[in-house]
């Protein structure tokens, strides 16, 4: 269904920017843990394949990263076991605990934000400065023909040794740095040719045209309420009303119900807009 | 009222001893489609260029040239022509230069979209589209202004045939549905002259003749010009013939003497038995295919479109390795691949090679110094055969080693081959050019999904074929297939 990518690039770069900040400035397991599931659900419903590769994601990264900060970091008070005289701590697991939890829901919010996203809606985003939004575009359209360039230059230059890749390390290096020179003069080449083509069509530096996307009532309901949410949870962070103590010992020092349960809900938006859509749609079937 | 007009042009480029361009005068009607042919550096392309003004080369210019302010210019460049990411983008692009709004760009873009069949693909980044429709893009992204002259320089000739063959469709098209001016420079004259208004002939950057397509085949056969080979076959056979059938008619009052009889090869150097094959699991490109290529001969294998054709001569050339069957080699392979100038990597020629005896056999000792990205495709293609006889190697893999060249370079090419096996190389060629290698192969193979269908000696293999061949062969409908049987037969005079 994709309801949630067919918003408006704005409400996209509102959400997402505004969770993943949210997050990061708390620094907060609940928030951590609730922006997770949030994560973790949307993704669900948008890639239905993909539910156990991110389980084991999500139980990798939070494990490795609270064993790595226990292993590196001893601060804190409860000491679980010690090894040549080294304490391992609580805290430091706990911290580790966190920071793993953090990083799972980055990671899971941008492979989100790769599905709803492309091109066409960053150059949107952009469109305040035309001449920065075409670069951009023509970079877009570099990277995959640069890359498919180098592998014909390195299958070409492998079909006339015969299947022979050169040998040694110092060979091998030569050839790298040999096909990468070549690549550079084809891309000064190309670039003439381009320039060349936009001559041709009449380029005006500042001229681009990018998609339209129109702005819907959905659209602007979600920018309301998003905005709102997040003021919210950022005005009680910053009155103090939010705030975790890791250590000497781990402590809820502040805890806002309110600016939770808002914050909560509002990182179940697209997971809602999905499930709101999919209900549509059956319903819609049901009655035809 | 005329929608192109030179007079008198001349054009040199700076520190060039000889002018690129050489008095030309000429004029084109509107609604004309004019077809330019010329050996390679005889001056096409600056002439084209020339006459869109954004983009004339900078040099010295005499003359004066009139083009419609509304012109469209399509180059031989497929992807380097693309400017941005997406197909719509793209599109829009020259919209977008002229201040248009966002309404009138969807509608334009809409409706080209629709015109050039690339509707589905609005959405799609360009860099998954196929050759020919990037090509097709390239088109639509300059039709979509209505440019009332349509300057076109060898667009075609980086595609494969097939590809090619629809891109001079749409080039008919849209000639009949717009009257749009149009002047197309391009090697592959086949299609386009049954179409054509007139064609202009470059020759050592002056202006030959301009007229008529029967104008100037008759005047080709009478100065009996090598570029009489830019002529379809069937058009330049017979005085008074223009399609395969009338040529046919004239062929049966020929007393024609039989042909010998082809001796099949026996020696080989290349075995391929039960060849597998496949980039991902379940979906073989070679499946169960075995090939025999004979040693001091030109092979050659033929095929429709994603047959496996270069994905065999990559196999052979160790670059992909099949999962299962046998190649043997009597002797070191080397392959040249599509693109010669994947293979430059130095800023001299003189660092690419060696220079010396090899070089003056392939006739470019004369390019020693010069950057590799200077050279034109035939220089290059030498450049890079150089590069494989260097290494010393037996076995030659060639892959459409006639893209994008005139009559001219590909006879140069196919003496080149001849000289190379009578020296005891072997040499196999992929291609889709049926009208050179009908003429000039020793053995020919039809691969057809994956598996070779059939290998027989050049006559009787082409003679065989009804669809697929050449255009002698479908005049004569016997064993002799090429332009040089026909002359050995007596049946040309």
């Amino acid at each position: 269904m994709n309801r949630f990518s067919k918003l408006h690039p704005i409400v996209h770069l509102l959400f997402y920017s505004l969770s993943l900040v949210f997050v990061l400035v708390v620094f907060n397991p609940f928030f951590s843990a609730v922006s997770l599931i949030g994560a973790f659900l949307y993704n669900a419903v948008i890639n239905k394949k993909g539910i156990r590769a991110s389980l084991k994601m999500i139980a990798f990264i939070v494990t490795f990263v609270s064993l790595f900060n226990m292993l590196f970091a001893h601060y804190g008070a409860d000491v679980l076991f010690t090894i040549k005289h080294i304490e391992f701590t609580l805290q430091a697991l706990f911290y580790g605990f966190n920071q793993g939890m953090v990083f799972a829901c980055v990671l899971l919010w941008f492979t989100a934000l790769s599905f709803n996203s492309d091109g066409d809606r960053i150059l949107y985003l952009f469109s305040f400065a035309p001449k920065l939004s075409l670069m951009f575009s023509m970079i877009l359209g570099f990277i995959p023909r640069f890359t498919k360039k180098l592998a014909d230059i390195r299958e070409a230059r492998l079909a006339l040794d015969g299947g022979k890749s050169p040998g040694g390390i110092k060979n091998k290096f030569k050839s790298a740095t040999d096909n990468l020179s070549a690549l550079i003069s084809y891309s000064l080449e190309s670039s003439i040719i381009t320039s060349d083509s936009m001559n041709a069509r009449g380029y005006k530096a500042g001229a681009i045209s990018v998609r339209r996307y129109k702005l819907c009532a959905q659209d602007i309901l979600l920018i309301i309420a998003v905005s709102a949410m997040f003021s919210y949870a950022f005005f009680a962070k910053a009155a103090g009303l939010i705030t975790f103590i890791f250590e000497p010992v781990i402590k809820i020092k502040t805890f806002s119900l309110g600016a939770f349960v808002v914050f909560f809900i509002a990182e179940l938006i697209p997971f809602f807009v999905e499930i709101w859509e999919e209900t549509l749609w059956k319903l819609s079937n049901a009655r035809a | 009222m005329e929608a192109v007009k030179c007079t008198g042009v001349s054009f040199s480029y700076p520190n060039s001893a000889s002018p690129a361009l050489r008095d030309i005068s000429f004029s084109l009607g509107r609604g004309e489609l004019c077809v330019v042919i010329g050996k390679s550096a005889a001056g096409k392309s600056t002439l084209l260029k020339l006459l869109k003004k954004e983009i004339a080369p900078f040099g010295d210019i005499k003359g004066e040239i009139e083009v419609s302010s509304k012109s469209g210019y399509v180059a031989q460049n497929v992807e380097e022509s693309i400017v941005c990411s997406k197909v719509f983008a793209e599109l829009a692009f020259s919209l977008a230069n002229e201040g248009k709004s966002r309404e009138e760009i969807e509608l334009a873009v809409a409706q080209t979209a629709s015109y050039f069949n690339l509707d589905s693909k609005l959405d799609y980044e360009i860099s998954a589209l196929s050759d020919g429709e990037k090509q097709l893009l390239n088109l639509a992204a300059v039709m979509i202004n209505n440019p009332e002259v349509l300057i076109l320089d060898e667009p075609a000739s980086r595609l494969d045939p097939v590809s090619a063959m629809r891109f001079v469709d749409i080039i008919k098209k849209m000639h009949r549905d717009f009257s749009t001016t149009i002047i197309i420079a391009e090697h592959n004259t086949d299609a386009l002259f049954e179409s054509a208004n007139s064609v202009m002939v470059l020759d050592d950057s002056r202006l030959l003749i301009k007229d008529s397509v029967d104008g100037v085949c008759r005047y080709l056969k009478e100065t009996e010009s090598d570029m009489l080979g830019a002529v379809p076959v069937q058009m330049r056979l017979y005085d008074g013939a223009k399609t395969i059938a009338e040529c046919r008619e004239i062929f049966k009052t020929k007393n024609v003497k039989p042909l010998e009889a082809e001796t099949p090869p026996k020696e080989t150097a290349l075995e391929i038995k039960n060849l597998f094959f496949a980039y991902e699991k379940g979906r073989d490109i070679l499946s169960s295919l075995s090939l025999k290529v004979y040693k001091g001969k030109i092979n050659a294998v033929i095929g429709p479109n994603s047959s496996g054709k270069t994905t065999l001569l990559k196999a052979i050339a160790g670059v992909h390795k099949a999962y299962r069957g046998k190649i043997k080699a009597d002797g070191k392979v080397s392959m040249l691949c599509q693109n010669p100038f994947d293979l430059f990597t130095k800023e001299r020629c003189g660092n690419e090679v060696t220079f010396g005896k090899t070089t003056d056999f392939l006739g470019i000792s004369d390019i020693e110094n010069r950057h590799p990205y200077d050279l034109s495709g035939g220089q290059a293609q030498r450049l890079a055969l150089a590069m494989v006889l260097e290494r010393n190697a037996d076995i030659l893999l060639l892959d459409e080693p006639t893209k994008g060249f005139d009559t001219v370079l590909k006879d140069k090419l196919a003496k080149i081959l001849k000289e190379l096996c009578e020296q005891g190389k072997t040499v196999l060629i992929v291609t889709h050019d049926i009208e050179f290698i009908s003429a000039h192969c020793d053995v020919a193979s039809f691969l057809s999904r994956g598996r070779i269908v059939a290998t027989k000696p050049r006559r009787e293999f082409f003679s065989s074929l009804s669809l697929y061949t050449s255009a002698v062969a479908k005049i004569t409908e016997t064993d002799i297939v090429s332009i040089d049987d026909l002359r050995e037969s007596g049946g040309l005079g």
